[in-house]
């Protein structure tokens, strides 16, 4: 171990990450490699010269955590580095990974997208799992700009998932990017455009059931709506009773709505 | 035990590029069958698993690879387990499964072992003995006893048995055990091995069908729907029971012509008479399952570009009314044509069973034999 001047170790171990080291502290050096602090000569450095720290066990003292982008951003940028030969398995392993080539594959996909996804996915903490649609795609080209999409619209983890997902799935079917692009930058309507388009037969039937419903004489103070629950759809009834004469009138009016279900039953009660 | 050694085909052989047998097995009958029958160049002995350095959930690729590789050695657990059917919220049919090996030489897009298996070789156990000698302790006890046993669940029982025989030896055990029900399942033709065993009439040889553009699209590498009727039309001849599964039913714009088509293939051949029953699923498949099948498949393939919601058992199926309508199609085309076809659901809930069926199978004639649920708890202290 040398404490050196920054400027003495030349060589980067540089990747795109979203932290900072602690400028009190050496910047740590592994061979004359920086594992930090790569656009700056101001500081001293701690060169772990000989073999008394192996790369590894220097990285995770340097970075304790890295999210599933910078994991994306390090291996992309190392695997590149012909003069270091990682241990893959125990780096993935340590960031809580298990190394496999279908992990090794997301990565490198994801390392080919925008700058602008990669810093989302990362703010969002997305993980391998939530990518698995850039796979089936040769190169992620294709997507790049429903990524800078999600990315500016700086939409919820869970929506952008399904976003990319249906997108994708939407490109891979034929559709082209202006019909998988939104037409006004607003999630909500982004994404029921994508469903509408992903899943047309339920899209179209839960809405026209949705219509029917409407149209039934409801008591006042009352919300119905119908409403998809997994692979299940039915009417939600909401009723707000001030008393039980109240509850007594209501009730008589939904004996009413009996009737309509009555008249509605093949509308709305088969597929 | 009268088993023809008939020459495997030459397509299945080809399709195995390599053969690994670990040094435990060499000795075993299925080895010695292996090494007369395939080139010494696909041949290699080995002492540990041939991808001990595989870690990890398997990649599209390697998953498809694994139904090219083939392993051989000794199972070193219980053979003897339940269905993954018997899960609370789903109306199971008590059924217990046998598994001689793991993976499947088939290429079906919806196949459910796509989320389920992680090694990148398909495996055949060679010391199926120590299976049966499992299925003669718990006889002790349970000979008198109704008890169905698959052996579909991890390998088709068929499609490898022109070189394993393991379905003709299963035959010929179930012969001492008149009152058990050894069910083989596939979706394969190979069946000449069983037709001049002896048997004890306890063996259903049952087929999952499709119509013939479903197997087109999602059903790679399988036997036609003729090729299945045509080996269950030679196994009816030799005394089996037969048994289809119409199973996973997947929709596609022409479904109903196409399913209508597929029963009538059924009642034209066969009648109540020839089988127990027959069972209806519809496709479902783990969500996370979703992602490897549109690599494998692309979405041209009707199972993944299907509308599918999350159901209340987790896995992923089509909207709940569509499924009844497609199973009460079917149901009605049978019991139209004859109302003593015996037709069952698998997996599927409580509340489908009555859109479809108007009853659960608990109360149905023909079908409370094997829903007994009192039989089952006993089975299971016996073997877990």
């Amino acid at each position: 171990m040398i404490l050196k001047k920054l400027a003495q170790c030349s060589k980067y171990l540089e990747f795109k990450n979203f932290q900072s080291w602690p400028e009190v502290l050496a910047v740590p050096c592994w061979q004359g490699h920086r594992l930090t602090h790569f656009k700056s000569d101001q500081a001293m450095a701690v060169d772990y010269e000989t073999h008394e720290a192996t790369l590894e066990t220097l990285l995770f003292a340097t970075y304790p955590h890295l999210s599933f982008a910078e994991l994306a951003e390090l291996y992309g940028a190392w695997s590149a580095q012909p003069e270091i030969h990682p241990h893959w398995e125990s780096i993935f392993q340590f960031y809580g990974y298990r190394f496999s080539n279908q992990l090794c594959q997301t990565i490198s996909h994801l390392y080919q997208a925008p700058e602008t996804f990669i810093f989302w996915a990362h703010d969002k903490g997305l993980k391998a799992r939530d990518l698995s649609i850039l796979l089936s795609f040769d190169e992620v080209a294709p997507l790049n700009t429903v990524m800078e999409k999600i990315s500016a619209l700086q939409v919820s983890k869970s929506e952008g998932v399904k976003i990319l997902e249906w997108a994708g799935e939407l490109l891979l079917s034929g559709h082209s990017l202006k019909e998988v692009l939104p037409g006004e930058d607003k999630t909500d309507s982004w994404l029921r455009s994508l469903q509408s388009k992903r899943y047309p037969s339920s899209y179209q039937q839960d809405n026209s059931k949705q219509q029917t419903v409407k149209t039934f004489a409801w008591p006042k103070h009352t919300q119905a709506q119908w409403l998809r629950q997994g692979d299940r759809t039915g009417i939600e009834l909401k009723l707000h009773v001030q008393s039980p004469e109240d509850f007594a009138k209501k009730l008589q009016a939904l004996h009413r709505v009996q009737q309509d279900l009555h008249e509605c039953s093949e509308k709305l009660w088969q597929f | 035990m009268a088993v023809l050694s008939l020459a495997p085909p030459e397509d299945l052989i080809a399709k195995l590029t390599k053969v690994y047998i670990h040094k435990d097995s060499w000795n075993s009958d299925l080895a010695q069958r292996i090494l007369n029958i395939f080139p010494a160049q696909k041949i290699h002995k080995v002492e540990t698993h041939p991808q001990k350095e595989h870690r990890g959930e398997l990649s599209a690729q390697e998953f498809s690879t694994s139904k090219r590789l083939l392993y051989l050695e000794p199972f070193r657990g219980q053979f003897f387990k339940r269905c993954p059917g018997a899960r609370p919220g789903l109306t199971c049919c008590n059924y217990f499964v046998l598994n001689w090996g793991q993976q499947c030489n088939l290429n079906c897009s919806y196949c459910y072992l796509q989320s389920f298996i992680n090694s990148p070789v398909t495996t055949l156990y060679t010391n199926l003995d120590q299976a049966l000698d499992e299925l003669k302790k718990i006889g002790q006890d349970l000979k008198g006893q109704k008890l169905r046993i698959g052996t579909g669940e991890l390998v088709d029982s068929l499609s490898l048995e022109p070189l394993t025989h393991y379905a003709a030896r299963c035959v010929d055990f179930f012969k001492d055990y008149p009152q058990w029900n050894l069910e083989l399942k596939s979706k394969a033709a190979y069946v000449d091995n069983l037709l001049n065993l002896q048997h004890g009439g306890n063996v259903t040889v049952s087929w999952s069908i499709n119509p013939q553009a479903v197997i087109e699209s999602e059903e790679w590498e399988t036997a036609s729907l003729s090729e299945r009727l045509n080996a269950a039309k030679k196994c009816r001849q030799a005394g089996y029971q037969i048994g289809f599964h119409i199973d996973p039913m997947i929709w596609h714009p022409e479904w109903k012509e196409n399913y209508a088509q597929l029963v009538d293939s059924v009642i034209q051949s066969f009648s109540p008479q020839d089988g127990p029953y027959l069972s209806v699923g519809g496709l479902r498949f783990q969500p996370e399952q979703r992602h490897i099948m549109r690599q494998r498949f692309g979405m041209k393939s009707w199972a993944v570009q299907a509308e599918m919601f999350p159901s209340s058992d987790g896995k992923l199926r089509y909207d709940q009314r569509l499924r009844s309508e497609m199973f009460k199609f079917v149901i009605e085309r049978f019991k139209n044509h004859n109302s003593k076809w015996n037709i069952f659901l698998c997996m599927e809930a409580p509340e489908t069973w009555l859109n479809a069926q108007k009853d659960l199978p608990q109360k149905m004639s023909g079908l409370k034999d094997i829903f007994d649920h009192r039989l089952i708890k006993k089975v299971n202290e016996r073997i877990l």
